[in-house]
């Protein structure tokens, strides 16, 4: 009772604390006086927030007196921070200096709250909002091919080795958006696709173990999708692409007269009434696919609505629905004919609508303290028709979890991170049966300064999940990790960890025999949780703030990993194959991650490259482990000229060593070993109107310039070369 | 003009690195192919000297195995490499059968039982046959297609209706 009337005298005093300033201003670069675009301007230690528009100028109001000190971030820039003073209403123009890398972002993910990425004691990697619209990226899926240790079998996520290609059933990484998990309920997969890509501000990439802050299904690294924040000015926003593929080079793939094109079409606007920020945007995306069968039609609508009760307490509700059809390509029919889907899933098709809702309130009850609530409820729902049945697989699945989690700096030195957890399911499918679930956590996490160069992060999370009538699982997750400033401008860090991830619905359950192929799905309700310790030690170096070189060596095992394994089982089926999730694979993962960032010509030329080696090897066959690339690098380069700025991205991923042979020979899919290593090149041209008038940038790209043949899955011819006209524009 | 070089050099590069990657490689085979289950243990050593699948043009009943070896040696029966080196029981094998393309009414996995590779010869799984369906299916084959999906089980102590009258 104290601690409620304690609570409630607080945010009392917090409502009637004194006078109110407003800021206004322009934020630029310190080398050329250029305006920045989109800096982030935050009030600290308060829910007040904007960011730059277009000529670089920002407006806050209702800053309280007592907390009057601004943090000004931008990618590429160092941050500051900025005292006001006590005049009711000012000018600032502020200075930001640049700097080539990322050193100096601020990121929430590595330790649940803000902090500069310099404090990080684990590998992260920032995806800006830039690179969505530079490169017209339509799914987030996209954008992270370009993230160093991270490569895709189509739209499954693989950091680090740590996940093969799994049948859609289970992810062993941990996707958030604004903090809270997006994983379907039924089978524990990410859906990329229906995040929407226009509201991201930035995700960020956390890789190795996270389960101490983040449980199950943070095996091999966190996803987190952050969105923007709700500027203080209105704002209305669209963008238009189009664009078409190239006809297949070889007459054999040639399948269709028609020239198949895509195109997509996103607008929105932000505004606040008061107290009320208001963001609301449509989503349209249609695409004829490269591919027989491969077309898709997506729409979503996302609002977000921000309520500031006052400078200390916000509430923030978010809601994001998205429905898609398309064409159900499975694999081709052979390499000669790999354009077309095998027989009997011509004319198949997946409807599926997903929907997320949450609802985040924030507190700064004082200058050493703030917690906040969150909730997320996420539902997807699916079915596959087939040409001669309706619905012929079906899933509805609801997610909800519930987070509450508090901060607070005891001390000069340490920062206490802690919260609870509770998350339940339910699943209705007619091919994972009827079930329910739900788990709870505890998780504490201390951040301890010993100097201004070394500090230390010891944390742990003990996590409770369970599907109703199965056996409960439960997993202490423990950390460590520690960051040092050697010298000026480099640092070394190094952490341990340890991850799990309770088996999904659909890894208990799936029984079908719908699999198209002499084979039967059935379930395994005695499978147990996977488990991992992750080791790395890094280095980051700043050479003069115009490159910048990360390096990292890693090592993660693996317990008890879940695989489909296939055999025979005369109890069950005297004819068919009998395929069963079982946990059957110990492995060590063991890698090298190295990405440098340089900026040259008055940072018109950007350029990095990241490099990343994985010996992965099952340790009890001897074997590499199926569906990962040993060898993958990439590198992108950029040259701003004027009005103009021309960019390429050239991907590489060494030949996939393994593939799982008994699906290539059960399915069957025909030439289904047929794979080579990966070339990508990318290349873009953007045009800034802005100084001419016009608040639109044009943009062109081509992708997979080389139209280099390959597969990122086995049977899956990825996208030729395609041509894709944007305009975007924002009022 | 100082833009033009690179641009040149990089368009002919480009060009030189096109259309690479996988091709649409030549599957003008001729045949059929499928899986074989081994629903049971393997029989002994002495007793599994060679395993083989036949595909015959007609049911073969009161056939001696003596006219079907001049019919195989006649090329009006096709049968497959030796496959014993990937048996193993309780797993599927793949096998691919690159044949005429004509009508094959009997396909079998027949097995070698005894050291005689002329006569001791048993078939232990036939294409369609089931514990519902006691008759062969056919396997039609034409010219430039490979049919999939051939798939037979196999059990060592159960066998199905042995075609061969005895010499």
């Amino acid at each position: 009772m104290k601690i409620i009337l304690h609570y409630i005298l607080l945010s009392c005093l917090a409502l009637s604390q004194g006078e109110w300033i407003s800021v206004s201003g322009k934020i630029v670069s310190s080398e050329d006086g250029n305006p920045i675009i989109g800096a982030t301007v935050l009030v600290q230690y308060s829910t007040i927030g904007t960011s730059s528009d277009n000529d670089g100028t920002f407006f806050l109001k209702h800053i309280p007196a007592s907390r009057k000190t601004l943090s000004i971030s931008a990618v590429g820039f160092k941050t500051v921070t900025v005292t006001l003073t006590n005049e009711e209403k000012q000018e600032q123009t502020i200075q930001l200096t640049p700097s080539p890398v990322q050193t100096q972002d601020v990121v929430v993910t590595a330790s649940k709250r803000a902090q500069s990425l310099e404090e990080v004691p684990v590998s992260m990697s920032i995806v800006d909002a830039k690179s969505f619209s530079d490169r017209n990226i339509v799914s987030v899926d996209d954008a992270l091919r370009y993230v160093p240790g991270v490569n895709f079998q189509q739209t499954q996520i693989n950091i680090r080795a740590s996940s093969g290609y799994s049948r859609g059933a289970g992810s062993r990484v941990s996707l958030l958006i604004d903090g809270m998990p997006l994983l379907a309920g039924d089978t524990g997969e990410i859906t990329f696709e229906s995040i929407p890509v226009f509201q991201i501000e930035r995700v960020e990439v956390v890789k190795g173990a996270g389960s101490t802050l983040y449980g199950s299904g943070a095996l091999g690294g966190v996803v987190n999708v952050l969105t923007k924040d709700i500027p203080e000015h209105p704002l209305v926003w669209w963008r238009l692409y189009g664009g078409f593929y190239s006809p297949p080079v070889f007459d054999e793939w040639k399948w269709s007269d028609k020239t198949r094109f895509t195109n997509g079409q996103y607008a929105g606007f932000t505004e606040r009434f008061g107290r009320l920020g208001i963001a609301f945007s449509l989503h349209r995306v249609s695409d004829d696919g490269y591919r027989d069968n491969d077309w898709l039609r997506r729409y979503s609508g996302y609002v977000k609505m921000k309520y500031d009760f006052s400078p200390y307490q916000s509430v923030t509700v978010s809601t994001n629905i998205f429905q898609q059809y398309r064409g159900d390509f499975l694999w081709w029919k052979d390499v000669k004919n790999a354009l077309h889907p095998a027989e009997g899933q011509q004319n198949a098709t997946v409807t599926s609508l997903r929907a997320n809702s949450s609802i985040l309130y924030k507190h700064f009850v004082s200058e050493d303290f703030y917690f906040d609530i969150k909730a997320i409820h996420f539902r997807s729902n699916w079915y596959r028709d087939s040409l001669s049945t309706k619905r012929l697989d079906e899933s509805i699945s609801d997610a909800i979890v519930l987070d509450v989690q508090g901060v607070a700096t005891v001390n000069q030195d340490n920062t206490l991170t802690a919260g609870l957890v509770w998350n339940g399911e339910r699943i209705r499918s007619n091919i994972f049966g009827g079930h329910d679930g739900q788990g709870g956590a505890i998780y504490a996490q201390d951040e301890h300064k010993f100097s201004t160069d070394l500090s230390i992060v010891g944390g742990v999370r003990y996590d409770v999940q369970r599907v109703i009538g199965l056996q409960t699982n439960q997993q202490v997750n423990p950390k460590l990790g520690i960051r040092y400033h050697v010298a000026e401008g480099i640092a070394l860090r190094s952490s341990l960890g340890r991850g799990f991830r309770s088996p999904s619905v659909s890894e208990y359950y799936t029984s079908t025999a719908n699999t198209g192929s002499a084979a039967i799905v059935v379930s395994n309700t005695t499978l147990k949780p996977e488990h991992s310790w992750t080791y790395e030690i890094g280095m980051v170096q700043n050479y003069s703030g115009h490159m910048t070189l990360d390096m990292a060596l890693y090592q993660s095992d693996f317990s008890d990993l879940i695989d489909a394994s296939v055999g025979l089982d005369s109890s069950i089926s005297k004819s068919a194959a009998v395929i069963q999730f079982k946990n059957i694979t110990q492995a060590r993962i063991q890698g090298f991650e190295m990405s440098c960032a340089a900026n040259f010509l008055d940072q018109a030329v950007q350029w990095n490259v990241n490099y990343n080696y994985n010996w992965a090897v099952d340790r009890d066959t001897k074997t590499f482990l199926r569906f990962r690339p040993r060898h993958s690098a990439s590198t992108n380069i950029s040259y701003k000229y004027d009005l103009m700025t021309v960019g390429a991205d050239f991907r590489y991923s060494s030949r996939i060593e393994q593939i799982d042979d008994k699906l290539v020979q059960l399915a069957p899919i025909m030439n289904g070993d047929e794979r080579v290593p990966v070339y990508l090149l990318d290349v873009r041209i953007n045009t800034h109107m802005l100084d001419l008038g016009l608040p639109m940038t044009l943009g062109f790209t081509i992708n997979n310039l080389l139209g280099y043949n390959y597969v990122e899955l086995i049977g899956n011819m990825a996208p030729p070369r395609s041509f894709v006209l944007s305009v975007e524009g924002m009022l | 003009m100082k833009f033009h070089i690179p641009i040149f050099l990089i368009t002919m590069l480009v060009n030189a690195g096109c259309n690479e990657g996988l091709q649409p490689i030549s599957l003008e085979e001729t045949g059929f192919g499928g899986t074989i289950s081994f629903v049971s243990k393997l029989p002994p050593p002495d007793s599994l000297f060679d395993f083989r699948i036949v595909a015959v043009p007609y049911y073969p009943i009161d056939t001696t195995f003596t006219q079907i070896l001049i019919k195989i040696l006649n090329d009006s029966i096709a049968y497959s490499p030796s496959t014993i080196q990937t048996l193993d029981s309780g797993s599927i094998v793949r096998y691919k059968m690159l044949v005429k393309p004509k009508i094959y009414r009997y396909v079998a996995c027949v097995q070698q039982y005894g050291p005689d590779s002329f006569k001791q010869w048993k078939v232990v799984g036939i294409y369609g046959f089931t514990t519902v369906n006691s008759a062969p299916s056919s396997v039609v084959v034409k010219d430039g297609i490979f049919t999939n999906s051939i798939d037979m089980v196999v059990d060592f102590y159960h066998l199905p209706p042995q075609p061969f009258k005895t010499p």
